[in-house]
């Protein structure tokens, strides 16, 4: 796969190989970062953007926190995991289990849920030693079924759900979108930093020499069955993070969040992202926040306005449209955004010689 | 070329549709306010047939008052109501994000039928000081002071109150047999576990036996289950499953020759029951209903209320057989336009918002039966539960005839947190 | 005693139709190495074209048997033109992808044709039973079963005799060596997605008329994976074998231990097969080269 991500403006070379490897190498990629920081920041403040918008954000941050993690495994890694949202949900409820009972704050508890995730992760990440692309797959598939089970059965209560403190630093309360949009943000920002600058060093390179041939990598000494397994470590830590935000924000823990159907929206993130990209996965993100919205509000007006039909046929139809085009988008990008990004940008830098 | 340029406008497509939506925020100002009611229902995903026919039947009957009537009035003029709906996709995030975009278009009063988010939209609601009306009260928000429910008496109470009237039977017919053995097949479904909550001490209240099966949610066979119910020796049994599974567990019956009465509780109903499986199948089995069936029974005169919602289902569903769970939506909707008509004795309709109607109009509720749909609701400081009576009810000739008379249920909740 | 015989019957029965779904899953991956994860709803859509035969246009019940299984088997070939013929040579996991993004379309397309409530029920099956001392084998479950054991061989026979068969499993091993070899891909995919089809609808046709017409159908296609995987993806012997034995396990882990711990239990006993044959039993084992 050419990696056209790496094509610096003309002019721009490096003399030493720490140069070469930074995340920002020019001049206008830092005064642009940093721009784009500050917006980050004063975004609540500005006019036009409603508690809602927020909402989207918030989510949107704690979704791309649990896809980066998906995309360091499946996508850096290749081992293919179906079952991320189970591990979320074990982030999730230690988080709120260890709150509701024995009354800890959010900042103890994330790290205890991010490693209780990372746990159960290297669990289910030790059948990886013999399988294989689908055939792990389903091991973690497995996980979603059996954790759900695991966490019905162990503890009733959380299926009906049950009420989490929101977070508090100091006096401050954390418990509208508009305050909690400043932990989300930053926790978002600190573990994208974390992800990408893993994959430029050893481990990342590690990962992807896993996943382009395995054999190969094992052959030039990668332990690979180490390396899958902290890139399990990996991925369901961030989960876990993520989980125990989750129930922060919503400041309610209930089974009925952590669906199968959550696993494979947050694959589809990363595939329609890109594979192997931070920048895709937060694009991907963005991309199926967006669409699933359009589901959510005007799926509800089609309801109303086509009476004729039968019940449920508005929303049908919204499924088939977004359907459809997500489908017509593979077709056309199969490498997902992160690569069309990549293109447009290689044609902005080598205009007019872009061919 | 053509490539970047589809997936280039799909995405500005998207993008615009997305950020033109906070542009209607707001509700119509005019001469009378709008009361405006927000639902908030998976219309996609495994429970969208039920939720929809809710969202559909509170819709129709406020869609109704506003035709028809012109509103709801009060001493002051009139009211219409303005409805509005977002899907929630079943998961809980997604409903806090509905519920907060009601509320930014105004939102005076919530509906919906789901437990679940009953309870993950309880802080919600009650910070925002807005009142739920709902078929399913859930588990926490049982005890909530903002949350009036209309149809069960609480997940933990379906099986409590058919143990008390299989118990007050036995006891008619004599105490045959020395002990009352009972049954329960299960499904895996999430709430069954709140459904059974401490059930064995409530048994041992009793002072009867109760035997429990579960059965896998997919399977197509719970012959070995009923078996052993059956060599167990239970007098009836009880299905705590939604309508796909009580179809199976009929099927097995049937095919077993099980004769033993077999009861569905409240998360499905009979004409659910049989609108699946078939009246064949269907025949001798009982239910329990809060509120009046749909089922078009010629030996039974219907209600004021029920011949208004069959007339709205024939009016805005003509295709299509009808529902029981419409029904629901539509006494969620009568219970809401009685509120707002009580709350307008009081208050002028420009000061009417969620506290006032809750104030002034569901608190006031007292001996409402939504024309004959439903026994009896009163609305108590500490009681929001509904009308705490049920009937049951038996399917014969592909029909639904009552086998009980109303009956108290009982109110036992499952502790907060 | 009977409680065991009637778990195994039980089992084995819901065992069959695992094991119809799985074939549907197995053919596909046979023939061009996707996993289709839209399996579970072509079953539904297969059910409800089966249901618009006999209800909504009164045929006879043959009559629409017959034309559901026709639509279904012309419903996959219309699935692969238009979705999967884009992405042949794209990695796999658009592929999968692409797949989940079909099974939203066609709940899309049911609900806004038939509505997402469930359906009037169909009565296929007589009401006739065979006792084995105390448990019963309805007429119901007999047909699902040799339903699915006949298809399986069906199948298997197919796929080692016959010429188009041959080049199933030819055109899974490489689409170029096929097509340099004169046979045509496109051909052979048509077909192997239109049998999947009418497997699919099949078995939706069975599952209905136990479950009900509703949207739930679709859901069988989560316990029909292990199946497939366990005998093994190429194997067509191995779905059947497979699907008899996670609904064997299902049945005496949920009879004996309840809570419904029949499904997880399915994937940990999946999970331990998988360790001591990770390609199932009946699986290519890929031989890997550097």
């Amino acid at each position: 796969m050419a990696n056209t991500s790496f094509y610096p403006p003309s002019g721009i070379y490096s003399d030493q190989y720490k140069k070469d490897m930074r995340i920002i190498k020019t001049k206008t990629q830092m005064i642009m970062s940093i721009a784009a920081l500050i917006m980050l920041f004063v975004l609540p403040e500005l006019p036009y953007v409603s508690g809602y918008i927020l909402r989207l954000i918030i989510g949107a941050a704690i979704a791309l926190i649990i896809c980066l993690g998906l995309n360091i495994l499946t996508g850096y890694c290749g081992q293919l995991n179906i079952g991320q949202s189970a591990f979320v949900m074990v982030g999730a409820f230690t988080s709120a289990l260890l709150n509701s009972k024995f009354g800890l704050p959010f900042w103890a508890t994330f790290i205890l849920a991010g490693l209780a995730a990372a746990a159960v992760g290297v669990f289910f990440g030790i059948p990886s030693v013999r399988l294989k692309g689908l055939y792990l797959a389903l091991t973690t598939l497995g996980a979603q079924v059996i954790l759900t089970w695991v966490a019905l059965f162990g503890f009733p209560i959380t299926a009906a759900g049950f009420s989490v403190d929101p977070v508090k630093i100091g006096s401050i309360v954390f418990n509208t979108p508009e305050k909690f949009y400043y932990i989300a943000i930053p926790f978002a920002l600190v573990m994208t930093f974390f992800a990408k600058n893993m994959m430029r060093s050893k481990p990342g390179r590690a990962f992807i020499a896993i996943r382009d041939n395995d054999k190969a990598a094992e052959g030039m000494g990668i332990d690979i069955f180490r390396y899958k397994l902290l890139a399990f470590a990996i991925c369901t830590f961030y989960a876990g993070v993520a989980g125990s935000l989750l129930v922060h924000y919503m400041m309610w823990a209930q089974l009925e969040s952590f669906t199968l159907q959550d696993s494979i929206w947050y694959l589809v993130m990363i595939i329609v992202g890109g594979f192997g990209s931070i920048e895709g996965t937060i694009l991907g993100v963005i991309f199926i926040t967006v669409l699933k919205e359009i589901i959510f509000v005007i799926g509800p007006i089609a309801e109303a306005n086509l009476p004729f039909l039968p019940m449920g046929a508005g929303s049908g139809l919204l499924l088939i449209i977004i359907g459809g085009m997500a489908i017509v988008f593979l077709s056309v990008e199969p490498r997902g955004l992160a690569h069309r990004w990549n293109l447009f940008k290689a044609y902005y830098r080598l205009w007019p010689f872009g061919y | 070329m053509t490539g970047r340029r589809t997936s280039g406008v799909i995405f500005m497509v998207m993008i615009s549709s997305i950020l033109s939506a906070p542009l209607s925020t707001g509700h119509a100002a005019g001469p009378t306010r709008d009361v405006v009611v927000g639902n908030i229902s998976a219309m996609t995903g495994p429970t969208s047939g039920t939720h929809m026919m809710c969202q559909s039947g509170s819709r129709d009957y406020l869609n109704y008052l506003n035709e028809e009537k012109g509103g709801i009035s009060g001493k002051d003029g009139k009211v219409k109501i303005k409805y509005l709906a977002y899907d929630s996709q079943y998961v809980a995030a997604k409903a806090k994000d509905g519920f907060a975009r009601l509320r930014e278009q105004g939102m005076d009063i919530l509906t919906h039928c789901a437990s679940g988010h009953s309870d993950a939209l309880m802080m919600d609601y009650e910070q925002a000081k807005i009142p739920l009306v709902t078929g399913s009260q859930g588990v926490a928000s049982l005890w909530s002071d903002w949350s009036y429910g209309n149809y069960h008496s609480g997940i933990a109470n379906m099986i409590r109150t058919w143990i008390v009237w299989q118990k007050s039977e036995w006891e008619k017919a004599g105490k045959p047999g020395g002990t009352l053995v009972l049954g329960t097949i299960t499904t895996d479904e999430p709430y069954v576990p709140l459904a059974l909550w401490d059930v064995d001490s409530f048994v041992k209240e009793q002072g009867i036996r109760l035997v429990k099966e579960t059965i896998p949610k997919g399977t197509t066979d719970a012959s070995p289950q009923l078996l052993r119910l059956k060599q167990a020796g239970v007098k009836q049994i009880y299905v705590l499953s939604s309508a796909n599974g009580a179809v199976v567990v009929l099927q097995s019956a049937k095919s077993m020759n099980l004769d033993t009465p077999l009861t569905q509780c409240a998360a499905a109903t009979l004409g659910d029951v049989i609108s699946l499986g078939g009246p064949k199948l269907a025949e001798g089995y009982q239910g329990e209903y809060f509120f009046e069936p749909m089922s078009e029974n010629p030996k039974i005169k219907a209600s004021a209320g029920l011949a208004l919602a069959r007339g709205l289902w024939k009016k805005n569903h003509p295709k299509e057989s009808p529902n029981d769970m419409y029904l629901n939506g539509i006494l969620s909707g009568m219970v809401i336009a009685e509120g707002v008509r009580l709350a307008l004795e009081k208050v002028p309709p420009d000061k009417l918002n969620g506290e006032a109607i809750k104030k002034y109009g569901f608190d006031r509720i007292s001996g409402f039966t939504g024309m004959g749909l439903t026994k009896s609701i009163t609305y108590l400081p500490d009681d929001h539960i509904g009308p705490k009576q049920v009937r049951y009810w038996v399917v014969r000739n592909g029909y639904v005839e009552p086998v009980s008379d109303w009956m108290p249920t009982t109110t036992f909740r499952i502790p907060k947190k | 005693m009977d409680f065991i015989l009637s778990l195994i019957i039980s089992g084995l029965m819901n065992g069959a139709i695992y094991g119809l779904v799985a074939l549907g899953f197995v053919l596909i991956y046979k023939s061009s190495s996707v996993l289709n994860f839209s399996q579970g709803h072509m079953l539904l859509l297969g059910a409800y074209i089966f249901w618009f035969f006999r209800t909504a246009m009164g045929f006879n019940l043959y009559l629409a048997l017959f034309l559901a299984v026709g639509v279904g088997f012309l419903v996959g070939i219309l699935i692969e033109r238009l979705t999967l013929r884009r992405l042949i040579g794209q990695p796999l996991i658009s592929m999968i992808t692409v797949t989940i993004f079909l099974s939203l379309v066609i709940e899309g397309f049911v609900s806004l044709i038939w509505g997402s409530y469930p359906l009037q029920h169909i009565a296929i099956f007589s009401n006739r039973c065979f006792n084995i001392g105390n448990c019963v084998l309805t007429a119901q479950n007999l047909y699902a079963f040799g339903l699915a054991l006949t298809t399986a061989l069906a199948l298997i026979l197919f796929f080692r005799y016959t010429n188009l068969g041959l080049a199933m499993r030819g055109v899974a091993e490489g689409h170029q060596t096929m097509q340099s070899m004169g046979i045509s891909v496109k051909k052979i995919l048509n077909i192997s997605w239109g049998i999947a089809g009418m497997a699919a609808t099949i078995g939706g046709i069975i599952l209905g008329s136990t479950l009900g017409f509703q949207l739930g159908l679709s859901h069988i296609g989560l316990l029909a994976i292990p199946a497939a995987f366990i005998g093994g993806l190429e194997s067509p012997e191995g779905a059947i074998l497979g699907g008899l034995l996670i609904g064997l396990c299902e049945s005496i882990v949920s009879g004996y231990i309840g809570n419904a711990a029949g499904v997880p239990a399915a994937f940990l006993i999946l999970i331990v097969v998988m360790i001591f044959k990770p390609y199932g039993f009946f699986g290519l084992v890929k031989i890997e080269r550097v």
